[in-house]
């Protein structure tokens, strides 16, 4: 109909419709994706309609979103061949006599997990089923038990391989290689944090978190072989992972190969059978489907938004209230927090990353006191990674709050559920402002291993 | 060490992507068989007997024998590697000199003839005069060029000698680190071929002694909770895929949700394709130094396929994310209210797809687009797929139309 509008008018018209169809239950990527046609066609005319399937095709050749159903599907195939149990029943063997010493496991076997799953749901849903249980019954405060297994499990999208890295990667035409180098300290920074908090609060009072009694503890010949139990998914970490910061392979070829290994492991589990692998493939499909999709209809979405000069029109907003470079960020992250409490982060990232990252690329390195313009983008994708971890534990909609109400004990209340996550979404706002601080926790080990 | 230079051709995938899936759909309806079995033994050995996972996978320590043999071979061809570039590198040095020395010869040998011709020439002009001055100059200048030249054609020889011994050296590294890898590669055939023999004894025996540790897989340690825990663990497991099925409504809209179902589950399987692939790709480019043209197009292209044609299966087991935080508490009748105003949008996106798709395909087959690389596939099957996928999608739609229509039915009549 090529009705010309004013971009204030457009903004508030295209992300209110965006919410009030979002609210009304409509899948986001529908939701963006109709929406697209719809203002396509009010700007525009029936002829800018084919912007569609072009927009589409280039992301069903991108060869690195290839990485993303490799990834998934090498998690699904270790959660079938029932890695995931065995390597907390492990940590907490290795660790039980510890106080907090189950808690401490289960973020460590979620930290090691996250290095092989690159989505939280099944990290979490597990360590529900396997480790929530285990603690309860040894008496554990369950605010800490809970609040571990969900801090510990939304790990996943942080600490590499992680899909969210390899959108964010596709999206701001970054190395995924360095991203996944880039996400490694901030990752361990978080855990080991969260770890510190269990394992003081634990000591401070002994009630909440008592080690395991002498007579379950298990001598160091028992230890070992638990130990050599975990030698063949422990090596495929190292494989997976060492190929891509080594860059002998792409994260792509990485995946494969993971995968390929995931066969075995499930192989050497005695696992591997026609209907693990039906299972781990429609398990797959579902969760790329997914992501892609949103991916598909938001690229139209937010595509439109710019090339109506959307970003200009948040630039401008954002410089007009007076911030400096710093003040933006803050915003940036700010506003990301609170759409983390409603949106999932897949649509997070293809809604507010486009936008976002060329607003912080005009603000220029220097600003931040940063070496080069690699560096920013690298910089500000993992503090985006590092916010995400909030939107999985934060209230009303956080992710983990839900799938750990699906697994846990019907006796506790949701409030409960809630008020265990309040700490560990504090621990995860310090560590957001450290890696904002100190943007060498985020730089130092790509420069280390890629140079420049 | 051998080189394979295989190129899929177009007809072996399009099968593989039609054949595949058909004959896991039918393998992953057949009853489960416990224990360690002969297939999947040789299947491992087959794909990754060159790295002993088939000894691994039968907890048979002999299998780490393998590795420091393969790794050798990984070695020698990465030395190989260095070795062929230092090689290059020498023989461009050898032929640039070479070259210097070819083009300089002739013109050395032809300078005498023209310096005395440049001599007559300044004894014949006349004394003071300006033809004179020039003939001097000119002579000036061929001699200085002949000093020049030989100067020039005495470094190229003595680079050309330098550069010539590390060129057979750089040579003869090569052959020997490419010895070194086929010598490993031929033990470790050795190896497989043994155990293609041994491979039946082996599984009987890694059987026999899973049995003797008792009826617990995992070792026996675990205590009554945990071991509850597992149980449950596997039933939410299990239950996951049943639910996907449960989906599948009755009557004219369940033949539309088996069709979402099935093409789902059809598509769902090239993911193993492209570990195969994958996995080919690699053992080819740092075993055999062949790396392939076809693997990285093909399976990107191949998933491309499967996330539109997957889009339905989506909306049939209800993947797609979505906010609610208020759906989720609204009654039966809201919620099928609600859901016939937002699929106006789903339709006009879906129907937006299927139209622009069509458009977009129709033009890519009546030009034969092939793709841009050297396998050089056909673009417009792949093109297609987003008709195929919108189609799908429309229809699933309809049957989510249909029953949300017939629950506001059922609704009004109960009240």
């Amino acid at each position: 109909m090529g009705i010309e509008m004013e971009i204030g008018w457009l903004t508030a018209l295209m992300f209110g419709s965006l919410m009030a169809l979002l609210m009304a239950g409509l899948p986001l990527a529908f939701v963006t994706g109709g929406l697209a046609c719809v203002f396509l066609f009010i700007l525009g005319d029936a002829q800018t309609l084919n912007i569609v399937p072009s927009r589409i095709f280039p992301l069903m050749t991108n060869y690195q979103l290839s990485a993303i159903p490799l990834f998934i599907f090498l998690a699904a195939m270790l959660e079938r061949a029932g890695i995931i149990n065995e390597m907390f029943d492990v940590i907490y063997k290795l660790m039980g006599g510890v106080k907090g010493g189950l808690a401490a496991a289960t973020i460590i076997a979620s930290t090691i997990l996250a290095a092989m799953v690159g989505v939280i749901g099944a990290a979490v849903v597990t360590m529900g089923i396997i480790a929530l249980p285990a603690m309860l019954e040894r008496h554990y405060d369950p605010k800490i038990a809970m609040g571990s297994i969900m801090a510990g499990g939304t790990l996943g999208i942080l600490i590499p391989p992680s899909i969210l890295a390899i959108i964010y990667a596709v999206v701001a035409e970054q190395s995924v290689g360095e991203l996944f180098i880039g996400a490694v300290l901030p990752g361990l920074l978080l855990s080991g944090m969260y770890i510190f908090y269990v394992t003081a609060m634990c000591y401070l009072d002994p009630k909440k978190g008592p080690p395991i009694p002498v007579e379950e503890r298990i001598d160091t010949r028992e230890k070992l072989r638990l130990l050599g139990n975990m030698a063949a998914p422990i090596t495929l970490i190292f494989v997976v992972l060492g190929v891509i910061f080594a860059g002998v392979a792409t994260p792509v070829e990485a995946a494969g190969i993971g995968t390929f290994g995931a066969f075995i492991v499930a192989a050497i589990h005695r696992k591997l059978s026609w209907q693990t692998i039906r299972e781990a493939c429609m398990t797959t499909l579902k969760a790329s489907a997914m992501v892609i999709w949103i991916m598909f209809g938001a690229t139209i979405f937010v595509g439109l938004y710019v090339l109506e000069g959307g970003q200009q029109f948040v630039e401008q907003t954002m410089t007009g209230l007076g911030l400096g470079p710093w003040g933006i960020l803050i915003l940036m992250q700010v506003v990301l927090i609170i759409l983390g409490m409603f949106l999932d982060w897949v649509g997070i990232l293809l809604l507010a990353v486009p936008i976002f990252v060329p607003i912080i690329r005009a603000l220029g390195a220097q600003a931040f006191g940063l070496g080069s313009e690699g560096d920013l983008v690298l910089w500000f994708g993992v503090l985006y990674l590092v916010n995400m971890q909030m939107s999985f534990l934060s209230p009303p909609f956080g992710y983990a709050l839900f799938y750990l109400r699906g697994v846990a004990p019907a006796e506790i209340p949701m409030s409960d559920i809630f008020k265990s996550a309040l700490p560990f979404l504090a621990l995860q706002i310090v560590g957001l402002v450290l890696c904002m601080v100190f943007p060498q926790i985020i730089t130092w080990l790509p420069r280390l291993v890629y140079g420049g | 060490m051998p080189s394979i230079s295989f190129i899929l051709p177009h007809w072996v995938y399009w099968g593989t992507l039609i054949v595949f899936p058909i004959v896991a759909m039918i393998m992953a309806r057949r009853t489960k068989t416990s224990g360690y079995s002969s297939p999947i033994a040789y299947m491992i050995l087959i794909s990754g007997g060159i790295l002993g996972l088939h000894r691994l996978y039968l907890r048979n320590l002999w299998g780490l024998l393998y590795l420091p043999i393969f790794f050798a071979i990984l070695f020698a061809n990465a030395q190989g590697k260095v070795a062929r570039e230092a090689e290059s590198q020498a023989a461009n040095e050898v032929n640039s000199a070479q070259r210097v020395i070819e083009r300089l010869e002739p013109k050395l040998a032809a300078a005498d003839g023209k310096i005395a011709t440049l001599r007559a020439n300044l004894a014949d002009a006349e004394q003071g005069s300006f033809a004179e001055k020039r003939a001097k100059l000119t002579l000036e200048k061929a001699e200085q060029s002949v000093i020049d030249d030989t100067a020039r054609i005495e470094k190229a020889r003595t680079g050309k000698k330098a550069a010539e011994p590390a060129l057979a050296e750089a040579k003869a590294a090569r052959a020997n680190w490419a010895n070194r890898a086929f010598y490993a590669f031929m033990i470790i055939c050795a190896f497989m071929l043994v155990d293609v023999a041994l491979l039946p004894g082996l599984v009987n025996r890694a059987n026999l002694r899973s049995a003797e540790e008792g009826e617990d897989p995992s070792g026996g340690s675990l205590d009554a909770i945990e071991h509850e825990a597992v149980e449950r663990l596997e039933q939410v497991e299990a239950e996951e895929t049943k639910k996907d099925e449960d989906h599948i409504g009755t009557g004219w809209t369940g033949a539309i949700d088996r069709l979402s179902f099935y093409t789902g589950e059809f598509v769902s399987y090239w993911m193993v394709i492209a570990v195969i692939a994958y996995y080919y790709e690699v053992v080819a480019r740092y075993v055999f130094n062949s790396p392939t043209i076809w693997v990285h197009e093909g399976m990107y292209l191949m998933f491309g396929m499967q996330y539109l044609i997957a889009g339905s299966y989506a909306a049939l087991t209800d993947a797609h994310v979505k906010v609610d935080v208020f759906y989720a508490d609204w009654s039966p009748l809201r919620k099928a209210v609600v859901d016939l105003f937002t699929s106006i949008f789903f339709f006009i996106f879906a129907g937006t797809l299927l139209v622009t798709g069509w458009i977009f395909a129709m033009d890519a087959t009546v030009v034969d687009e092939v793709s841009f690389s050297e396998w050089q596939i056909a673009y417009w099957p792949f093109k297609w797929a987003i008709v195929v996928g919108a189609v799908l999608l429309i229809l699933q739609g309809i049957s989510k139309l249909a029953s949300d229509l017939n629950s506001v039915r059922n609704s009004l009549q109960g009240a």
